[in-house]
């Protein structure tokens, strides 16, 4: 009994696999089964991740075998554009190296007889293609002989130019955000040690270190403070901690307030956001 | 053309002089048969495009040229790209903006 459920298991998430990859050239991996249960767990992850080839040619993986790694953003289903530089027939397969402008990529496209006439459909043809021309690329990236390739790539091509601006302008919100979600996670730990460390909070070393903008420190004493402070964290006692002029750690606070780092609590008093 | 290609408009020309860029913009009129006039869009200033033979550009259409930028600030066009009869300028304003912003994306 127990061997017939871990076989509907299996099953199950092999289903996943195919569902993953559908749409693509390729068969039946025999690593992917057998990883069935870590193939499942990154099924979450499989977003398309928009990025420039510059991005894509500085991406490294952290662990053999692992995803691929570009500021703090894991590539595995890519989306890619560039402008055909050169394509090889090796009869079975296309091996086509585009461009954009931020650096080059080869790949190799599997030649598939069933595809119909559609234009809109994936390009496979020799004749599909023509140098100078930008497409659209989908494709799951993985290491071959330590080399960069994309699996299963969907071509499409552009014909409208817009979507090559707005697809820059993707990879960068995609960039962008991945940068600020780090920055809060780390502010995140951050607090969490601090908080660890300090059960008694008075002069923890970050009210005094004068490496940090008063800025931050104003902000620190804050995060410090407002958890037994319920009511806020008046600014009189900022201005008592750090020996600073309280009009001046009032501007602070107000400026930190528009920033949205806090955020007012009462007149005088202000609560960490 | 494997190394990186910065996005220009008419306004940082004199920051790219030798470089090769890409320029997006609306092509205005033809000078002479091997000389043209692009506008770089979003009152970033009209560019001087040298046509080689083997490119073509119509007037109103817009173009994305990749080409040398001459000690005169005109630009040497080695290849285009049409881009069709209209496209989205702020958009274009905005990538050029970001393209010199990070680095850690394009160039």
């Amino acid at each position: 009994m127990a061997s017939y459920t871990s076989y509907q298991t299996n099953f199950s998430n092999n289903k996943n696999d195919y569902s993953n990859h559908d749409g693509g050239s390729g068969g039946f991996n025999a690593s992917q089964s057998a990883h069935s249960n870590s193939q499942s767990k990154s099924y979450g992850k499989l977003t398309i991740t928009p990025i420039t080839l510059k991005q894509l040619n500085e991406s490294e993986q952290k662990v053999p075998d692992g995803e691929y790694l570009i500021n703090n953003i894991e590539l595995s289903v890519i989306s890619i554009i560039g402008i055909i530089r050169n394509i090889t027939d090796n009869t079975s397969n296309l091996i086509i190296k585009i461009e954009d402008g931020t650096g080059s990529f080869e790949f190799k496209k599997w030649q598939n007889d069933n595809s119909d006439s559609n234009p809109n459909s994936d390009l496979n043809k020799p004749d599909d293609f023509q140098v100078g021309e930008y497409i659209h690329i989908n494709g799951t990236l993985r290491d071959f002989n330590s080399k960069k390739t994309l699996q299963h790539p969907i071509i499409k091509k552009i014909d409208d130019y817009n979507q090559v601006l707005y697809h820059y302008l993707e990879c960068c919100k995609v960039h962008l955000s991945a940068q600020n979600n780090v920055h809060n996670e780390n502010d995140y730990n951050h607090n969490k040690n601090l908080n660890n460390d300090n059960l008694f909070i008075s002069d923890s070393q970050n009210i005094n270190d004068n490496s940090l903008s008063l800025d931050d420190r104003v902000y620190n004493i804050v995060l410090q403070n407002v958890s037994r402070m319920q009511e806020g964290v008046p600014v009189q006692y900022i201005s008592q901690q750090l020996g600073e002029p309280f009009e001046k750690i009032s501007m602070i606070c107000s400026k930190l307030s528009d920033e949205g780092r806090i955020f007012n609590a009462d007149d005088d008093s202000y609560l960490a956001a | 053309m494997s190394e990186a290609i910065p996005r220009i408009d008419g306004k940082l020309l004199n920051s790219f002089k030798g470089k090769i860029v890409r320029i997006i913009g609306r092509f205005e009129e033809f000078k002479s048969s091997s000389i043209g006039v692009l506008n770089s869009l979003n009152n970033n200033g009209n560019v001087i495009i040298k046509i080689p033979n083997n490119l073509k550009f119509e007037i109103n259409k817009y173009y994305e040229i990749t080409g040398k930028v001459n000690d005169d600030l005109q630009i040497q066009a080695l290849d285009s790209i049409v881009c069709g009869d209209t496209i989205n300028e702020k958009a274009v304003g905005e990538l050029v903006k970001l393209n010199h912003q990070l680095p850690e994306l394009f160039y």
